[in-house]
């Protein structure tokens, strides 16, 4: 795999994002949104529940996780599908970039999006917390071992997770909104339905370090089978059509 | 060279095209005519190796389009420029370009240089920073040109080259093609416009669905129609038309309004025992021409041919 190729076509796709203002600023609404909700509930814990609330805060930390998922199902789906609409498909397959490094810097866009506005969220909600509790604690509560590997290890796996469900997803879709659709309604879901016994878990690290190893060896499955899927041809022929 | 050998694809129960056979020479303009939905541009996709044959196969300097793990060595030798530019339209034209000498490989010193160059010469070197979406229709056009030959490719596919383009620009883009030629590329051009192919190209292919001619516009002219010569005459009451369809050159004759309209084999070497012929008659022979055949009514009469199922 040339990753030249792959780091440029990630490069492209995210300037392209940032060049479109109202996607730009919709995107970074996400993880302020979230940030937020999550900010008043544990603070709503914290002085309902007096000592325990260092039990319980991090727990709230979990909901952050989810924002490269979001993200990549929101953008990852139509990546592919828009350049065809936008007819700048065919002079790029034209080019020698292969089809899985193609898929690779599609699917690297939407993830480094995720990742980073995951990662402003991890740390805007630690630093505010911070200041927040410090005063009853008497302690810094962020960082912990739990929001350190939910920030660096499970939030990227998910987003991985995501994107290459999400592309797998839209591979078979015909157009934007049937890919926008399928991803909001069929990928989104399904990624809560395989989180739901992490958020019941609270703030257990050793599940969270193994629902993040599943979750890895599940993004690799996926991504191989993603591959097979994304043929040049196919998409040439039957996206959008 | 690229060569075309048994080429057929089938897309569902639909032929997209059947059984082509032809190759395109280095340094020659080659035009694909047909109607819409002939396979033209299935056959241009196959010959860049963006789509695969059912049957038979297409080798470009001996590499088969077939052979995946070699198809990037294939996509450094060609520039394609789709019927619709599809740019990257939030982007600055120099972004554009530069994304595009990248993926081909280029460094970014190359890339600088070459792009200058183009743009210079494309006039647009002004608008490099522009988003191109800011770019009027002829401009889009010339950028994708530009994109297209931006890695200095062998070959050259262009589709729909002149399309939506002012006069001024595309008499620019007719020089620029022939200008690639000049320079050893080959240039593979599939266009509706049936004069500016007739002017271009140094052979032309007619499909639908299948080969129905491929030659040089003048040999399919010749193969298509037999040369046809007036002769205008002052009077021409009292000239009977059965002697002069008798003579062994002529293959057809008639009369229109004043002039006489034949078939004549090698009009050089006939014209003179005609005229005499008719100046022997006592009539005046006013004016002698030839009656030329564009490629519009070569092309329309094997189209129509093929309709009727006599090709």
């Amino acid at each position: 795999m040339n990753f030249s190729l792959v780091r440029e076509m990630m490069r492209k796709d995210l300037q392209e994002v940032r060049k479109n203002g109202y996607v730009f600023y919709s995107l970074l609404l996400l993880p302020i949104m979230l940030v937020v909700i999550s900010v008043i509930d544990s603070f709503a814990i914290a002085l309902s529940s007096s000592g325990k609330a260092s039990m319980l805060l991090p727990t709230f930390s979990t909901i952050l996780v989810f924002i490269p998922a979001i993200i990549t199902s929101l953008i990852g789906s139509t990546s592919v599908i828009l350049e065809k609409n936008n007819h700048s498909l065919e002079p790029l397959l034209a080019t020698p970039i292969t089809d899985s490094e193609l898929f690779a810097g599609k699917a690297l866009a939407p993830l480094s999006i995720g990742i980073l506005l995951s990662w402003l969220a991890f740390t805007l909600y630690m630093a505010i917390m911070d200041v927040l509790t410090y005063g009853h604690l008497g302690y810094f509560l962020f960082p912990t071992e739990l929001t350190l590997v939910q920030m660096f290890f499970l939030a990227p796996v998910t987003g991985m997770l995501g994107t290459f469900l999400t592309l797998l997803v839209s591979s078979k879709m015909k157009d934007v909104r049937a890919a926008q659709q399928v991803s909001a309604l069929v990928v989104l879901p399904l990624l809560l339905l395989i989180f739901l016994p992490i958020i019941a878990s609270g703030s257990d690290l050793l599940i969270n370090l193994l629902a993040g190893v599943g979750f890895l060896i599940a993004a690799l499955a996926i991504f191989f089978v993603s591959v097979k899927a994304f043929r040049r041809e196919t998409i040439l022929i039957s996206w959008g059509k | 060279m690229i060569r075309v050998s048994g080429l057929t694809r089938v897309y569902g129960n639909t032929v997209g095209v059947e059984d082509l056979n032809f190759e395109i020479r280095d340094a020659e303009i080659f035009a694909l005519l047909g109607p819409n939905g002939s396979g033209k541009t299935t056959t241009l996709r196959l010959m860049t190796g963006m789509i695969s044959p059912t049957n038979g196969y297409v080798s470009v300097d001996d590499i088969r389009t077939d052979q995946l793990q070699r198809l990037p060595e294939i996509h450094r030798k060609i520039g394609i420029l789709p019927e619709v530019p599809g740019h990257y339209e939030n982007l600055s034209a120099y972004r554009n370009l530069q994304f595009f000498g990248r993926m081909y490989g280029m460094s970014d010193r190359a890339i600088e240089s070459r792009t200058k160059d183009l743009m210079i010469e494309f006039e647009l070197w002004d608008k490099r920073e522009s988003a191109v979406a800011t770019f009027s229709k002829g401009m889009k056009q010339k950028l994708a040109i530009l994109r297209t030959v931006m890695h200095d490719p062998k070959y050259v596919f262009l589709d729909e080259p002149l399309s939506g383009l002012d006069p001024e620009s595309s008499k620019f883009v007719r020089d620029y093609m022939k200008s690639l030629k000049e320079n050893g590329k080959t240039v593979i051009l599939s266009t509706h416009d049936l004069d500016d192919a007739d002017k271009l190209s140094d052979r032309v292919a007619v499909v639908r669905n299948r080969l129905l001619a491929i030659d040089s516009p003048s040999a399919l002219k010749a193969q298509v129609f037999k040369r046809t010569v007036v002769f205008h005459i002052e009077n021409i009451q009292g000239l009977d038309l059965k002697e002069i369809g008798a003579m062994p050159f002529v293959n057809s004759v008639k009369i229109s309004k004043d002039s006489i309209v034949m078939e004549v084999e090698s009009p050089e070497k006939n014209n003179p025992d005609i005229t005499a012929y008719l100046v022997g008659k006592g009539f005046r022979v006013q004016f002698i021409g030839e009656i030329r055949r564009s490629l519009e009514d070569v092309y329309l009469s094997i189209v129509e041919k093929s309709k009727e199922g006599k090709l």
